[in-house]
């Protein structure tokens, strides 16, 4: 290795979607799972799958595939759930993530990762923290917390509040 | 932790919770100034916060409350008589030391001229009945004919320590002593229960005094030199007449008592009291307490005060605890399921006979962390009476149902959103006495608050009788504000409902102490986060009373356990009135308000109105052939709810959704199956309410 | 003079009667007797009496008196009198305690000599002051 290490080295998780590669810093995964029975939340945004039981703590799972917009994949033996410590409103909460498969740990000097391109990636800018070269192609650096921050993760259908759009309703009218 | 801590830990609690009492004994003076029994349990509080800061290290709070204290004290003698200032200030006296003990002494430059603020008024407690001399209270002026300025009281004192009150402490002898500070005093100690060496446990009292005190003071002079050990001995004190040349004898005989022990005869010293027959004033300060108590050292006084040994625990080691149990229950109840699938008789046994201890134990560890509600009542005392006085209003404030018993969470969870309740009243609901006369209302307005069992729930209420709450108003504000179109028909409970939206107050003016308009949403958001609901009812010019359910506990419940296509969930067992087949059940029925052809459950005579389950949880599969109707009960109000299939009952321990589900409605939680399995904890109580606005929306569509 | 220690912890220190004959073995009371050591107080004087036929104890030492120091003071003296021992109490105590109405009570003096628990005055419990 000749390469000088400039900036700070810091551990990721890969895990795969679709065609594409992620990563997320260690310190955010609290643990990786094999694809578990999981149970159905009504009344919850289709990505938001429901809640597994993880070791008798009840942990709500959402499919990244359907938060990234992509199609639902066939569960197979390589479906993992990444239990992902995410922080909601100053709270750190559990949250597992389903992702097609997961690959490696690896590390990643912090100079060798690049400001997200603003076009050509297929989801939302605000959750990438990053790009960088890995193997043949690249990696997307994932900002776990944006991703399910409080907005993303409460986005509720109105259905259950007549006036809680009433509520919206008015704050649109503020605007 | 080192014995010093644990000495201030306990200071910290014993005093806090001493404070908290001592606040109640106030507001009762306050109420009725003449209680004596009152007056001095405010004294003794002090002169115990005063003594144990002194021995746990806080110096400040010593010096502060020693001062409270004397003043106190000054009031009991009558020197200084019980005003509404002495009131405020030994209020604002305890928060004082309430504030000192939780931030550990430091002392801020605000606390400092509060501090200052109160110091000043005890030193000078400036009251117009303020006498040079104690004013003689009672019957004391008999003996005029006494030749000295003052006049002696004589009185006979019966001391009987229990055997166990060593370990509290005290010595007895010390109070003994003391007496003789008071006057001149003649002193014998009886030994005629002291048993031979070799049956004496060094650890038991056994003697006994009995004493005959000659002094200036009053009885309750003599009654506080036993303040302490009232508990933990038997006294008898009684004031007996004397005449002039008795008692020039008997304070010879006292007198030379004390100079030269050797020439004191005592049984002449007995009958040296002649008046026996005459006793002025007798009274039991304390009753006899059984001697076999083993109640460690400081704890004793405490346990006194309670009725009952009471042993503290932290509530962390409780909760923990009651964590542990519900994880026993969910082990349980896999148990339960595997032991089935084997089809072992044996197992069968062992594991029913384990879920028989279990539920025992599941009752018994809640049951450790229920708490009446009264205290946290009494806490609201205060903030009606300095929130009234600040708004010029008169309120006479009654509780009742205080020994209601609630999950000790829950009732922490509660405090904010009734606090916001009671203010409301006072501040919105309650009129100025000119407005309440003007209204021929009494002057005095009421408020109460009540608390009562109703199945597995406890039903609060806060009523008030003031103005009540203007629906026309409620409406109108909702109507410019776009809640509601100007066409539509609510009813009463709608109107009442609208209460608790965002952003809607009736208030006309904002004021200091509520009406921003945020408030009455967030009691309803706390109250639901506790599982239980909240509604409003008020006639206009007359009450408003503000209703809440909440169930008994959060952690452990008996559940009903249902199935919808492949999901489970749990139905709270206390709502549930019974199950029914749908088929039987169900009945077209022809409504008469709006001659609209309905199905309804026919159940027991009455038609109820039903929730399909699929349709609300919004299941796209279809239903089976067979479907059951559970009959939930809600307060007075019945309807069904259509599941897949009823499985039985099960021991449902609650887990949190957390804050990823906070939004979500009509569930209060999930919970662990047997075999792993998640099932959601289905809030009955508002799933009626969330179905209607969905059926609403639909319809809109 | 030796010190000697007694069950619980407890300290007494001995004085050997100043004759070899004497039959009277004279205790001295530590300055201060706490409750804690009372029950090894209580049976250390149990075995000094069954040891010895005449005992004394010198409470000149002793700064305070408490209740259960008293009440087994007044056990030794009824043991003593029931198995028809002597007991001989020095004393009273340090001045301040010397005009203790409570201990006061306790004393009689009959033919001049000072006795310590009047109700069982016999010839077997006796006090002196020194």
């Amino acid at each position: 290795m000749e390469k000088e290490i400039k900036g700070i080295v810091e551990q990721y998780l890969t895990f795969v979607l679709d065609s594409e590669t992620y990563a997320v810093s260690v310190h955010k995964v609290r643990e990786v799972l094999e694809m578990v029975p999981i149970t159905r939340v009504p009344k919850m945004p289709q990505f938001m799958k429901g809640v597994l039981n993880l070791r008798g703590n009840v942990v709500p799972v959402i499919d990244l595939r359907l938060k990234f917009g992509l199609e639902e994949a066939e569960k197979t033996v390589d479906t993992s759930i990444i239990i992902l410590e995410v922080e909601i409103d100053g709270d750190m909460i559990l949250v597992g993530a389903i992702t097609d498969s997961v690959q490696e740990v690896i590390e990643l000097d912090s100079d060798t990762i690049e400001p997200a391109p603003t076009i050509g990636v297929e989801i939302n800018n605000n959750f990438i923290d990053g790009m960088c070269q890995y193997k043949e192609g690249f990696l997307i650096l994932l900002n776990i917390d944006s991703v399910l921050s409080v907005e993303e993760v409460n986005i509720l259908s109105a259905k259950s509040e007549m006036l809680s759009a009433a509520a919206e309703n008015d704050n649109k009218e503020t605007k | 932790m080192s014995t010093n801590d644990l000495i201030v830990k306990a200071f910290i609690n014993e005093t806090s919770e001493m404070l908290s009492e001592l606040e109640g004994f106030l507001l009762d003076l306050e109420d009725n100034p003449e209680d004596k029994e009152t007056l001095n349990a405010v004294f003794r509080v002090m002169h115990t916060v005063k003594g144990s800061s002194g021995m746990a290290g806080f110096e400040v709070i010593y010096k502060f409350a020693h001062q409270v204290e004397e003043t106190l004290d000054n009031v009991r003698k009558g020197v200084v008589s019980f005003s509404e200032a002495v009131a405020n200030k030994t209020l604002e006296a305890r928060d004082i030391i309430l504030e000192l003990i939780h931030n550990g002494e430091e002392v801020t430059p605000d606390l400092q001229a509060k501090m200052d603020a109160v110091h000043d008024f005890f030193s000078n407690p400036g009251d117009s009945s303020q006498s040079a001399q104690p004013a003689p209270t009672q019957s004391e002026n008999k003996s005029e004919t006494a030749p000295v300025g003052n006049k002696l009281n004589r009185f006979e004192i019966d001391f009987r320590p229990n055997p166990g009150i060593f370990l509290s402490g005290s010595d007895p002898l010390h109070l003994v002593h003391e007496l003789e500070l008071l006057g001149s005093v003649v002193v014998k100690a009886k030994m005629d229960n002291v048993p031979p060496l070799n049956h004496l446990k060094a650890e038991q009292n056994y003697v006994y005094w009995h004493c005959i005190l000659d002094t200036e003071k009053q009885i309750s002079a003599v009654k506080d030199v036993f303040i302490f050990v009232e508990s933990d001995s038997t006294l008898e004190i009684k004031e007996v007449q004397i005449d002039t040349a008795v008692q020039a004898s008997v304070s010879e005989v006292a007198v030379s008592s004390q100079q030269e022990a050797k020439s004191v005869e005592q049984p002449e010293v007995k009958a040296a009291a002649p008046a026996e027959g005459e006793v002025v004033e007798a009274k039991d300060v304390a009753q006899a307490k059984e001697p076999s108590d083993q109640v460690n050292s400081d704890d004793k006084k405490k346990a006194a005060n309670t009725i009952g040994d009471i042993i503290r625990v932290d509530a962390d080691k409780l909760d923990k605890f009651v964590d542990l149990v519900g994880e026993l229950v969910t082990i349980q109840a896999q148990l339960e399921q595997t032991s089935r699938k084997v089809n072992d008789l044996e197992l069968e046994n062992i594991s029913e006979n384990f879920q028989r201890l279990m539920e025992e134990l599941r009752d018994s560890a809640l049951g450790l962390r229920m708490v009446p509600i009264g205290s946290t009542f009494s806490k609201f005392r205060r903030i009606v009476r300095d929130i009234s006085n600040q708004l010029g209003k008169k309120v006479s404030f009654e509780t009742e149902g205080g020994d209601t018993e609630l999950d000790k969470t829950v009732i922490d969870r509660l405090n904010d959103s009734l606090v916001h309740i009671i203010r409301n009243s006072l501040d919105h609901g309650i009129e100025v006495p000119e407005q309440r006369l003007a209204s021929s209302k009494p002057e005095e307005a009421k408020l109460t608050i009540s608390a009562r069992h109703a199945g597995g729930d406890v039903v609060i209420e806060i009523r008030d009788d003031g103005k009540g709450i203007s629906k026309k108003r409620v409406l109108e504000k909702a109507i410019s504000q776009g809640l509601v179109s100007a066409d539509e028909k609510l009813s009463d409970d709608d109107i009442f409902k609208l209460l608790f939206v965002n952003g809607l107050s009736t208030a006309q003016e904002v004021s200091r102490i509520s009406g921003r308009g945020v408030g009455m949403d967030v009691v309803k958001k706390q109250i639901e986060d506790l599982s239980g609901t909240v509604s409003i009812y008020s006639e206009e010019g007359k009450y408003t009373k503000t209703i809440l359910t909440i169930p008994l506990t959060l952690a452990i419940i008996d559940g009903l356990l249902v199935k919808i296509d492949k999901d489970f969930y749990v139905v709270p067992l206390s709502s549930v009135e019974s199950c029914l087949e749908k088929a039987d059940a169900l009945k077209t029925v022809k409504t008469e308000d709006d001659n609209k052809v309905r199905k309804l459950v026919h159940y027991r005579g009455h038609f109820l109105p039903y929730i399909p389950m699929r349709d609300f949880l919004e299941y796209d599969t279809p239903a089976p052939k067979r479907e059951q109707i559970v009959v939930i009960q809600m307060e007075n109000n019945f309807y069904g709810m259509v599941v897949d299939e009823v499985i039985g009952d099960h021991q449902t321990v609650i887990k949190n959704l957390g804050k990823a589900f906070k939004n979500l409605k009509g569930f209060s939680g999930a919970t662990i199956l047997g075999n792993g399995q998640i099932a959601l904890i289905l809030n009955v109580g508002l799933i009626p309410h969330l179905y209607e606005k969905l059926s609403k929306k639909a319809g809109n569509e | 003079m030796t010190i000697k220690r007694l069950n619980k912890g407890f300290f007494m220190m001995t004085k050997k009667g100043s004759n070899k004959n004497s039959k009277n073995n004279s205790y001295v009371l530590p300055s201060s007797l706490m409750i804690e050591d009372a029950s090894g107080f209580a049976e250390a004087l149990l075995n000094m009496l069954c040891d010895n036929p005449n005992m004394s104890l010198d409470m000149r030492e002793l700064e305070r008196i408490d209740t259960s120091i008293l009440q087994i003071l007044y056990g030794l003296a009824l043991e003593a009198k029931s198995v028809n021992k002597e007991v001989h109490f020095i004393g009273p105590l340090k001045d301040d305690l010397k005009d203790t109405l409570t201990f006061c009570s306790l004393l009689r003096v009959e033919d001049g000599k000072e006795i310590l628990f009047p109700e069982l005055a016999s010839e077997g419990v006796s006090l002196e002051y020194k």
